[in-house]
């Protein structure tokens, strides 16, 4: 179906090579996953796949790609169309229309399909992906997962050979996620559907797939099943890890696999850490209403209370009500009823230096913070508007990345580096909390594993960590205590261990592999078995 | 009360609405005016979205009807009338004869001020409404197969102006958690400009994958037709819409076009 033969990549203004002579084949109905780290070109090979590389972005292609027979180097990537669909890293970005179905007729009106076939070819794609009661609605008013659902109708709806998804999950929670992915599961096996998918979360793909393309570092890459790839992988979800820890004769994939030859083991006793730092949010019978309506909240009633040395999660399914939580604590949210008291003071009361000393607010998109045009100019006016001494607040970036190239523009850093300028900021004012919306998106395990150890660092110094997430793995690793949200109620307020190991759908693989042993993480697996 | 309503009737009616005001010009008219257009919106029933642009513009017209008011009462030619208050006066130089800057202030001023804003306001209004009814992006739905780009493009342009006072106020929002009371222009501009620039790279890329322009003759999934009903209550008044201005009539005629107007969207939508 894909040829790639000896292809590499390289963009212009650029010395390093995207892709060095890469070469495979990808057959019908294969279900196949772009693995690597954060900006190793996962996307670009996606991109490459439709001609959108370098027809649309420009750079220096050679070796020959063949889609469908078509080689990519001679049509442009619109003349595909009917072959290939795509579905960008964020759908919302590539709508083009407000309705449900009108997005979906979009690409067969420019195709120039006749009216009454494209009625058809719509309702069967309303059908396949369960649309149907959301067709008329308005695309902004969907939920993550629907709209995630809604691009993948709109380019299943030329009926393509193959569908290629760039990251289709990462601002999914857990549960819209498994709907999505056991949809393109359907449809490879149903249709016989070629799909590509580029993530980072392999826990929730990696039982899906059929073959691992690894991209490395340097530009090479190589194909394989996945268990072969999984074998030696440098990434590799927390079950792999697993399996390399107990030594298990071949990789586990799947939690069944892994039961079934689970090492047994005596568990040791689990120390409580008890936390009675000083109380440093105090949230009382908070509601908030949604801005346009009266009758529908957005937080109904959360009493909630947090402490010095404290690392809080916030988890519940998109649009729970977990940003509103989040921004009413820097009283950003207007209140309806209720209190919340941030160092025995109501948020909103606070003037500017008075904020920053208590809280420090990572936003969903850690960019929005970053203005200057250099990260050592962001630094020097972080120092100046948080009045602290000069260089403060680079000596923490350099103290939380390693390496610090200052000369970089905030926008040219990686996700990963743009949370820590991010957070650097904020930490040179010597805030009482750290709160975080999301910080895991589009970070791979070894960015991920960094954060960890940073909001570990930060907590430690008194302060409380509060963050917003959908990465059940995450929580795991980081948090203390975790608190569920549910249509904007708060419906369970708990220690990490509880959290996790009572609900199949927020549980982290450790937790699926060992039942009832109330163990979270690979590292508690490692004391247990004593290595 | 769910009907197919042509996403040209309510502009159409709008444009109607606004030629019989400018030939009435009479506050009472302008205010009615304003009222109806709001009372057609919420009996047609629009998305939270639809109804904030209506609200926008029902903002910007009470912003034009202040600041028209504040004028009358700064600046003006004298008007003679009952002295409501006055206000200290500048002196303007010999040939600016016939303008003043501060002094009396008269209910004969204000009133025909309140009049001409009054008319302004009407007029965002209606179209306002119109604006709310039917999105620009349906009307370009039914232009021509020609202008079939253009179309696009202005659809496209239009659905982005939401997603970028989106980004607008988060960014706001962002330096609000730096501590930055007031936020510069650079401040705010420069993420809000990187944002939309990243968002219209991303639409662009879209746009590509999907084959945009590049065939010949696009089609149209479900074309939106006139029916009897509406053609028929808009025709005459239309056709009455168009020759008044030349028509040098008593305002009767204005009336009676300003009455049916108010009982069209009725008998439309019934």
């Amino acid at each position: 179906m894909i040829q790639f033969k000896n292809v590499s990549l390289i963009y212009p203004n650029s010395e390093q090579t995207i892709i060095e002579n890469l070469s495979f084949s990808l057959w019908e109905s294969e279900f196949v996953l772009v693995v690597g780290q954060t900006g190793v070109g996962k996307s670009s090979v996606l991109r490459l796949m439709n001609g959108l590389v370098p027809h649309h972005t420009g750079g220096i292609l050679s070796g020959e790609i063949e889609v469908a027979g078509r080689s990519t180097r001679l049509i442009k990537p619109g003349e595909l169309s009917d072959v290939v669909g795509i579905v960008g890293q964020n759908p919302v970005n590539g709508f083009v229309c407000e309705i449900v179905e009108d997005e979906i007729a979009f690409t067969l009106e420019t195709l120039g399909i006749a009216p009454d076939v494209m009625r058809k070819r719509i309702e069967e794609v309303l059908d396949l992906l369960a649309l149907s009661e959301l067709r008329s609605r308005e695309i902004a008013s969907l939920s993550g997962g629907e709209q995630q659902r809604v691009a993948i109708a709109a380019a299943l709806v030329t009926q393509p050979k193959v569908l290629l998804l760039d990251e289709p999950t990462s601002a999914l929670d857990p549960i819209a996620a498994e709907e999505v992915l056991s949809i393109l599961h359907r449809l490879v096996h149903d249709l016989g559907l070629t799909v590509v998918i580029a993530e980072h979360r392999l826990e929730r793909v990696i039982q899906f797939v059929d073959r691992i393309l690894l991209i490395r570092d340097s530009g090479r890459a190589e194909i394989g099943s996945t268990r072969e790839i999984m074998a030696h992988s440098p990434i590799a979800p927390p079950l792999v890890e697993l399996s390399r820890v107990a030594s298990l004769p071949e990789v586990a994939l799947t939690v069944r696999e892994f039961r079934k030859q689970a090492p047994e083991f005596q568990l040791p006793k689990q120390v409580q850490n008890e936390r009675n730092g000083e109380v440093l949010v105090r949230i009382q019978d908070l509601s908030v209403n949604y801005r346009d309506s009266d009758s529908e909240f957005a937080l109904k009633k959360v009493t909630l209370e947090i402490a010095a040395g404290e690392i809080l999660a916030i988890m519940g399914r998109n649009g729970a009500g977990k940003s509103t939580l989040l921004k009413s604590l820097v009283g950003l949210t207007p209140l309806l009823s209720g209190r919340v008291l941030v160092l025995g003071k109501d948020p909103a009361s606070f003037s500017g230096r008075e904020l920053i000393k208590a809280i420090g607010f990572v936003p969903q998109e850690a960019g929005d913070l970053l203005i200057e045009t250099s990260v050592a100019q962001e630094c020097a006016r972080a120092d100046q508007d948080n009045g602290c001494t000069s260089g403060k607040t680079l000596a923490i970036y350099r103290n939380l990345t390693g390496d610090a190239r200052l000369d970089a523009h905030p926008r040219d850093l990686s996700e990963g580096q743009k949370l820590s300028l991010a957070l650097s900021l904020l930490l040179s004012a010597d805030p009482k909390i750290i709160v975080l919306d999301e910080p895991t998106r589009g970070l791979d395990y070894q960015a991920k594993r960094k954060l960890i150890g940073i909001l570990k660092s930060i907590s430690t110094e008194g302060r409380a960590v509060l963050l917003a997430t959908h990465d059940v793995e995450l929580v795991a690793e980081l948090a203390d205590r975790v608190i569920f949200i549910a249509e904007g109620e708060l419906i369970s307020d708990s220690s990490v261990r509880a959290a996790l190991t009572s609900s199949p759908a927020f549980a982290p693989q450790v937790a699926k592999a060992f039942p009832d042993k109330g163990l979270l993480t690979v590292n508690e697996v490692k004391e247990a078995l004593g290595k | 009360m769910k009907r197919e309503i042509h996403p040209v009737f309510f502009w159409l009616w709008a444009a109607c609405l606004v030629t019989a005001l400018v030939r009435l010009d009479e506050i009472l008219f302008s205010l009615t005016a304003i009222f109806a257009t709001i009372l057609v919106v919420k009996l047609v029933g629009v998305t939270a979205t639809r109804l904030s642009t209506l609200s926008l513009a029902l903002r910007l017209a009470g912003l034009a009807l202040l600041i028209r008011m504040l004028f009358a009462i700064l600046i003006g030619v004298p008007m003679p009338g009952r002295v409501l208050f006055s206000i200290p006066q500048v002196n303007l130089p010999d040939f600016l004869v016939g303008i003043r800057v501060g002094g009396e202030v008269t209910t004969q001023r204000l009133l025909s001020a309140f009049e001409e804003a009054s008319l302004f306001a009407a007029l965002i209004v209606a179209f306002g409404g119109a604006n709310a009814l039917s999105t620009p992006s349906k009307i370009l739905k039914v232009i021509p197969r020609r202008l079939y780009g253009v179309g696009v493009a202005t659809a496209l342009a239009t659905t982005l102006t939401p997603q970028f006072a989106n980004s607008i106020t988060r960014v706001k929002q962002a330096q609000y958690i730096r501590g930055q009371k007031s936020s510069g222009w650079r401040r705010i501009g420069t993420p809000v400009f990187e944002d939309a620039l990243s968002k219209s790279l991303d639409l662009a890329t879209a746009l590509e994958a999907r084959g945009y322009g590049l065939y010949e003759n696009p089609t149209r999934y479900r074309a939106i037709k006139w029916d009897g009903a509406q053609l028929v209550a808009l025709l005459p008044l239309l056709y009455l819409a168009a020759i008044y201005p030349i028509l040098i009539l008593p305002s009767i005629l204005s009336l009676l076009l300003f009455i049916a107007l108010l009982i069209t969207p009725v008998v439309v939508l019934q």
